[in-house]
């Protein structure tokens, strides 16, 4: 049974070797729903809401990673923001990264 | 080694990293004979050769003296004397906790016959002989330190970067970048592997300004690196950095023109265009404009004579928090140095960091240099 899941998810990539920034806006209402399921999990399996707004500081003598914010707001107004790197970046938080940062690359195609 | 000594030692070199402290001077008593060292180099173990280099470097910092293994051919600079390479493969995982990832060759390995892993073997060992061949530079850290990279991280990956350990390579994914060119291009590996260098050395903060010039150290060595390996003169080369790596692109930079390499490149060559909020891949581009003007103003092969005040620069003269103002300064001091006051070296430095909105001045070596043990 899937439940009613709107989300509308922002996500920006800056930062790396090419120091280039992109940004997406994603409302889950436009996926289809085996894709939105696939958020969902995502979303859940990385806690996401529990993760602090900010994963760590780079280690001061790390350089070219790309850095991430992604902000997650639901229909009800529940807002969270997380901002991580390549080099700080949560275990769980990585395949959501991964899956937004193909979205980014749909959106310019 | 005696224990006694060794605690001297290793108290003298954490002061020594209180960059514009003011410096204890301290009466240092040595109680091991030189020529006890001088022994275990010739007639040591591997290990204990490497102790006793390392020992007496740090007696020739302490005492202010020059080289004392200048006599000692081929040991000027310490630790382990070959390249030690390591290629790890991360397997499309994007957990960055997982690097390095597993062991897919060591030094003198087989080629694994995985293109990028085999790639990036090649490139570190050429990045290696450059450092060692031109500057005399063992390892990033001057000591033989094993060379790390990680290939395949993560999936589709449009990047590669510096963790502060090692190296790490994305496939690329032919949409922004070409499969395979991250671990091809012999230039992306000397920007990372210049990353570890300047750690080791000016260890310049990678924000504001002196972000901007750690960045631009690693494209002024990743170029000169590439430069190096083809043979070309200041004429002859591209001056592209990652050149062929973007589909739709030139290069990811141009050190002779920035801002022009690709319809995203928004990198500045004038410093009355700085602002703090920049990019340090933006801002590079003032200091990446002055070295390739200073070098085409001299002629040659860049890392001759351009390529080695740059060098002296970043590891003997700037400090984590030097702008750009301090390099210009640094530079032209260094050049005065190495080549005369007034030298056609000297003023090509000059000129070139005038045009890039930056008036060298004498610098203030009492403030701006690192601090040396001084013997009373």
């Amino acid at each position: 049974m899937v439940t009613e899941y709107n989300l509308r998810i922002s996500f920006e990539q800056s930062g790396g070797i090419a120091g280039l920034s992109k940004k997406i806006n994603l409302d889950t209402s436009s996926l289809p729903s085996s894709e939105v399921q696939q958020v969902q999990s995502m979303v859940d399996n990385s806690n996401f809401y529990e993760l602090p707004n900010n994963t760590g500081q780079p280690d001061p003598n790390a350089a070219d990673y790309l850095k991430y914010k992604i902000t997650l707001e639901s229909e009800e107004g529940r807002k969270h923001t997380v901002e991580t790197t390549d080099v700080t970046m949560p275990a769980a938080l990585s395949h959501f990264v991964g899956y937004l940062r193909k979205k980014i690359k749909e959106q310019r195609r | 080694m005696n224990c006694a000594m060794y605690k001297e030692i290793k108290f003298e070199k954490a002061q020594f990293r209180n960059n514009g402290a003011n410096l204890p001077y301290a009466r240092v008593c040595f109680i091991i004979p030189s020529h006890y060292f001088e022994h275990k180099i010739k007639d040591g173990s591997a290990e204990q050769r490497d102790r006793a280099i390392y020992t007496l470097k740090i007696t020739q910092l302490i005492r202010g003296q020059r080289m004392a293994l200048a006599g000692l051919r081929g040991l000027a600079a310490s630790g382990h004397q070959e390249m030690r390479r390591e290629i790890y493969d991360m397997q499309n995982s994007q957990t960055q906790t997982e690097l390095p990832g597993k062991l897919v060759r060591q030094e003198s390995g087989d080629e694994t016959g995985d293109l990028d892993g085999d790639n990036v073997y090649n490139n570190t060992g050429s990045v290696y002989e450059f450092y060692k061949k031109i500057f005399n530079r063992n390892s990033l850290d001057n000591h033989g330190m094993p060379m790390v990279s990680s290939v395949h991280f993560a999936r589709d990956f449009d990047n590669a970067f510096w963790n502060g350990r090692q190296m790490v390579y994305g496939d690329g994914d032919d949409v922004d970048f070409k499969r395979h060119k991250l671990a091809e291009l012999l230039d992306v590996t000397g920007h990372e592997m210049t990353h570890g260098v300047t750690n080791h050395t000016s260890n310049l903060d990678y924000v504001g300004e002196s972000g901007g010039l750690n960045e631009s150290m690693s494209d002024c060595f990743g170029i000169m690196i590439s430069q190096w390996v083809s043979n070309q003169t200041v004429d002859a080369a591209h001056w592209l950095i990652g050149e062929g790596l973007m589909t739709d692109g030139k290069a990811l930079r141009s050190m002779k023109d920035p801002g022009t390499a690709n319809q995203y490149d928004d990198q500045i060559k004038n410093y009355r265009d700085y602002r703090p909020d920049m990019d340090v891949h933006t801002s590079s581009g003032i200091a990446n404009y002055a070295f390739y003007l200073a070098c085409k103003n001299v002629g040659g092969n860049s890392w001759e004579k351009i390529g080695k005040v740059w060098y002296i620069t970043n590891t003997a003269r700037l400090r984590h928090n030097s702008g750009f103002q301090d390099a210009g300064n640094h530079t032209f001091d260094v050049a005065g140095s190495l080549f005369g006051e007034g030298s056609p070296e000297q003023n090509a430095i000059y000129n070139a960091w005038h045009d890039a909105g930056i008036d060298a001045e004498k610098p203030d070596l009492v403030a701006n240099v690192r601090p040396r043990i001084i013997m009373r």
